[in-house]
């Protein structure tokens, strides 16, 4: 039996990134199954490269040289090209997959409904979206999707109350085999090595971010010990405590808030035996006990740190994980920390909804909403009373009880996050679809200007069929285009919105029709080294002047047929030159040089390609005053 | 066009002879060229000086003219130059070129110095258009430049090349330049053949039939594929000062690796099925390890087995046929070669695979050239 073939498109599964880690558990899943053959799309890798996996693999990053002089320092494209925009639509006509999977932020698929196979194959975005409000892309794509899976259930909650139907959660599917309960014995074995026999640690694992709070913590830290002065408690806070230019200078708020500096803790790894130790924080490049090495010993940073056996033994050292934060996609920690059996109390906002409360083995951690700025997200300052409370109420409960959460924390966790639970849920959806018969013709279809939608239907009705009829888009009646149509329909008529559709319509395909050539479609068959293009994108004085160059350039190269590149707007400026060999629609992104005269392996489309505008139009390097100078008398036949 | 000619067309005149004064700098020699290979763009850096100096030298040192090297600290020695002179400004280099009988130099500013002192000069272009930066105002003098055909492409204007194509030129060519411009009749011309994209890459590769009593460079490769010696490797690591490479087909003894774990750059790990015990101590070890598969339907299995890993795949077979193609259409009778590989057996050097397999009773046939075929130049000489 033919295999479901599914593209799935995100980090590279060899990235140490939250998104590479979950692709990479999901192919080594999915890689024997019977039923699905998942294909790798990697984002951050070249496109043709080898990528030396078991499964297909094509990188997204392009490598035509055409492309990347078009990208070539304009950051959005950039962008774009990171999140494989300029090879998707080569990489789905070569693997031709049943099924498109993208799991990404949801930015990296803005524009691919424009795709000329976006809804001809069934289209799947499964993205984190940490925050309120939901971004308005997101909750534009979604209807457009076949199926829409967000990571965080808070997430489909404010989405359904946007109205969108089509969204579902699926947590980002995690490895735990390195993490469990140590037993009893190694667990006091590791706390005596460390000299933590006696204490009540508190961990907290993160990447020292400005959305990770800490100082809100060793704020909760410090209440709590006012209140519990007999609980031997520290702080382990497991993070890279040097870089203070992205995250937070933990020494000075440790000394602002008067906490006894032995009493937080972090993890010290040898960069030399790769031992850690578990101690109060002196700074860092000491020398190693281990093995004796000088400048050694470092706290984590995101290229270096512990394995996961080694993580799992700092987590198995922890009385209880205390994990704040202003807002996350998931926060993989917190998941660690529950699968090693510790109760978790966690920032109940954006994902932190996820690990609290029910059966869930934690316990929530209050909050006080303040916005992003520049963003206008609502995100989460955590209550350091809340902390307080919360630390005291494990530390003062009974063994039994707390034996019950830890156990919860590890049910939960296999049941809701590991590799195998989210596999089970994934392949359930993906084989709702079927082989796709769709012939990956990559010619953009016209939009049927022609159509008019049943009379009979109600208006949304009528404004969805009109969508999918005329322009070939599924919409339903949580899409803003519904909502925004029945708006104008209530305050005009239907008539003026059919035109106005109808016109938008007219517009796209012109539009297409125009970008859908490549500029070789507007050149002859002559030879590139007989071809000269002189770029003049605007003005109309601007394009009349150089009608009035074009008797001498061609008297100069008699050997070559000249073209001129400008805003069709313009063309009649120069269109009646007859020593014009033809005129080509101006696009910004055929505007350089080595894309149009060719360098390295790039042929190029033109011998010489002339851009006088580039000293008029995009740098002021002609006005001099008007006092200038010149040997060459250029008007002299005026 | 000249970029002298666009900067003129901008400022309304005609392009004239720059004014130029050197400063003094100290320089006994007679007679000599001067020369120049610059790093700021690292595509005009040329790799072949070396072999145009062996070209030339014999000939300009029977007639007293030295070979002398311009330029800063920071860029590369030239190997075989008679003398390297820091100029520590533009204008002191200036003084060095304008009593040289040549300069001989890439696309850089050396060489427009040479042009407006009207000196000869030799200069090679790959990257951009020579014609666009080509030296302008000798007037008594010539200056013969050189470009690179870059297999028919167009000039990348790329800062960095992979490979480079400038170095498409060959040293011969700059040599005959040379010799043109100081009005030399060589007795004899070399024609290079095929120059290996490792050529100029030093290496040393240690072959343990028996002790090492030397000091090996950084980066040697311990080549425990072809003999598994791990006393050997134990005595040579425990007086190594420079790390090495390990290159072998079996695990090797932990206790050596932790041991010695300072010493060792990386482990090259060459089979069809590898040793999970071993892969996972060399990683704790924190060595840095390659994984190699040479059964490409092994491949896939490996990698899911290590999918931590890169598991890279190479045929050698396949890689000498490549070779032997390639090499074979260009050669046709006795040539010689230059090579910077050299096997280590005990404390004598050996330039060729083959003699060490014979010597360390290893079988060996005529393909054993092809392998390091990639770190030679293979030419022929021939007389006038």
């Amino acid at each position: 039996m033919d295999k479901l073939r599914v593209l799935i498109q995100s980090n590279s599964s060899r990235a140490v990134t939250g998104f590479g880690k979950a692709m990479k558990n999901l192919l080594l899943a999915f890689y024997d199954d019977p039923n699905i053959e998942l294909i790798e799309a990697a984002n951050g890798a070249r496109y043709g490269a080898d990528l030396k996996t078991p499964w297909e693999s094509h990188g997204t990053y392009p490598n035509n040289p055409a492309i990347l002089t078009q990208i070539q320092g304009d950051p959005e494209k950039e962008r774009a090209a990171g999140y494989g925009f300029y090879t998707i639509d080569e990489i789905v006509e070569k693997v031709k997959p049943d099924v498109f999977l993208g799991v990404e932020d949801i930015w990296a698929f803005k524009e691919y409904t424009t795709k000329t196979w976006w809804g001809k194959i069934p289209c799947i975005l499964w993205t984190t979206l940490d925050s309120v409000p939901i971004l308005p892309l997101a909750e534009q794509m979604a209807p457009q999707c076949d199926k829409f899976f967000v990571w965080a259930s808070f997430a489909e909650k404010a989405m359904k109350e946007l109205g969108v139907k089509n969204v579902k959660t699926i947590h980002g599917p995690v490895n735990y085999e390195n993490f469990y309960p140590l037993d009893t014995s190694s667990k006091s074995q590791l706390k005596e090595k460390h000299g933590l026999s006696e204490d009540f640690v508190i961990g907290f694992v993160f990447k020292n971010q400005l959305r990770k709070s800490a100082p809100n913590l060793l704020e909760g830290f410090k209440r709590f010990l006012e209140a519990n002065p007999n609980s031997k408690a520290k702080l382990l806070l497991h993070s890279d405590w040097s870089d203070k230019q992205i995250g937070w200078d933990l020494p000075k708020y440790v000394k602002e808030k008067g906490i006894d500096p032995n009493l937080v803790l972090t993890t010290y790894l040898c960069k030399s035996c790769k031992e850690y130790e578990i101690k109060p924080y002196v700074g860092e490049d000491k020398p190693c006990k281990c093995c004796g090495a000088e400048n050694s010993m470092v706290t984590k940073t995101t290229a270096f740190g512990v394995s996961e056996k080694q993580l799992n033994e700092i987590y198995n050292v922890m009385d209880v994980y205390c994990h704040p934060f202003t807002s996350g996609g998931q926060e993989l920690p917190i998941q660690e920390a529950k699968a090693t059996g510790l109760i978790t109390l966690v920032t109940d906002y954006s994902c932190g909804t996820d690990a609290v409360g029910g059966d869930t083995g934690g316990l929530p951690l209050h909050w006080s909403e303040y916005r992003e700025p520049y963003t206008d997200f609502i995100k989460a300052t955590t209550d350091p009373d809340s902390i307080c409370e919360q630390l005291t109420e494990i530390f003062n409960k009974p063994d039994l009880e707390k034996q019950e959460l830890s156990k919860q924390s590890i049910k939960y966790v296999q049941d809701e996050y590991s590799v195998q639970s989210i596999v089970v849920q994934l392949k359930k959806e993906l084989l709702e679809f079927k082989k796709t018969d769709f012939d990956f013709d990559r010619t953009r279809k016209p939009y049927n200007l022609d159509f008019v939608p049943d009379v009979n239907l109600s208006d949304p009705d009528w404004l969805i069929s009109l969508y999918n009829g005329m322009c070939f888009q599924k919409r339903d009646e949580s899409s803003n285009e519904i909502k925004h149509g029945l708006t104008l329909i209530a305050e005009n008529n239907r008539k003026d919105v059919y035109n106005f559709i109808r016109n938008k319509a007219a517009q796209r395909n012109a539009e297409t029709q125009q970008k859908s050539k490549s500029i070789e479609d507007f050149l002859g068959e002559e030879d590139v080294k007989e071809r000269i293009i002189v770029v003049i994108p605007e003005s109309a004085g601007d394009v009349l002047i150089v009608n009035g160059l074009l008797s001498n350039l061609q008297k100069l190269y008699s050997d070559k047929k000249i073209y001129v590149m400008t805003q069709p707007k313009f063309f009649d400026m120069i269109n009646d030159h007859k020593d014009l060999a033809g005129l080509i629609p101006y696009q910004k992104n055929w505007e350089s040089l080595l894309f149009l005269e060719g360098r390295g392996d790039h042929n190029g489309y033109c011998e010489i390609a002339f851009l006088p505008h580039i000293l008029t139009q995009r740098a002021l390097g002609y006005l001099h005053n008007n006092a200038d100078k010149n040997v060459y008398n250029l008007l002299e036949n005026i | 066009m000249h970029l002298a000619e666009v900067y003129a067309k901008d400022l309304g005149v005609k392009v004239g002879t720059p004014q130029f004064t050197p400063h003094f700098f100290p320089c006994t020699f007679e007679s000599y060229i001067t020369i120049h290979n610059g790093n700021k763009v690292p595509s005009k850096e040329y790799s072949y000086w070396r072999d145009v100096i062996r070209i030339i030298k014999p000939e300009l040192q029977s007639r007293g003219i030295k070979i002398c090297q311009i330029g800063t600290p920071e860029e590369s020695q030239i190997h075989g130059v008679d003398a390297r002179f820091n100029t520590g400004t533009l204008k002191q280099a200036g003084f060095l070129i304008q009593g040289s009988l040549l300069h001989v130099g890439i696309d850089s500013v050396p060489v427009h110095l040479a042009s407006s002192l009207d000196i000869p000069s030799v200069s090679i272009y790959a990257h951009t258009y020579m014609g666009t930066c080509s030296p302008l105002w000798n007037k008594n003098s010539k200056a013969i430049t050189l470009e690179s055909h870059r297999d028919g492409n167009k000039p990348s204007f790329s800062l960095t090349e992979n490979p480079k194509t400038i170095d498409l030129i060959k040293p011969e060519q700059v040599a005959s330049a040379i010799f043109e411009q100081l009005n030399i009749v060589p007795s004899e011309i070399q024609k290079t053949l095929f120059i290996g994209d490792k050529y100029n890459h030093q290496c040393v590769d240690v072959i343990l039939n028996e002790p090492v009593p030397v000091l090996l460079p950084e980066n040697s490769v311990i080549r425990m594929d072809l003999i598994h010696n791990e006393k050997y490797l134990k005595d040579l690591l425990s007086r190594q000062n420079e790390r090495v490479l390990i290159k072998t087909i079996k695990p090797i003894n932990k206790e050596t690796l932790n041991l010695y774990r300072d010493k060792i750059a990386g482990i090259v790990y060459f089979t069809n099925s590898f040793n999970p015990k071993f892969v996972e101590e060399v990683k704790l070890f924190g060595i840095q390890m390659t994984l190699v598969c040479s059964d490409i339907n092994e491949l896939k299995k490996q990698r899911i087995k290590f999918i931590d890993y890169e598991v890279n795949h190479f045929d050698e077979k396949a890689f000498i046929e490549s070779k032997k193609k390639e090499i074979k259409q260009k050669i046709k009778g006795d040539v010689q070669y230059n090579t910077d590989k050299f096997y280590l057996v005990g404390n004598k050097k050996i330039l060729n695979l083959a003699e060490v397999k014979k010597i360390c009773g290893l079988k060996y046939t005529d393909d054993d050239f092809f392998i390091d075929s990639d770190h030679m130049m293979i030419y022929i000489t021939n007389k006038l």
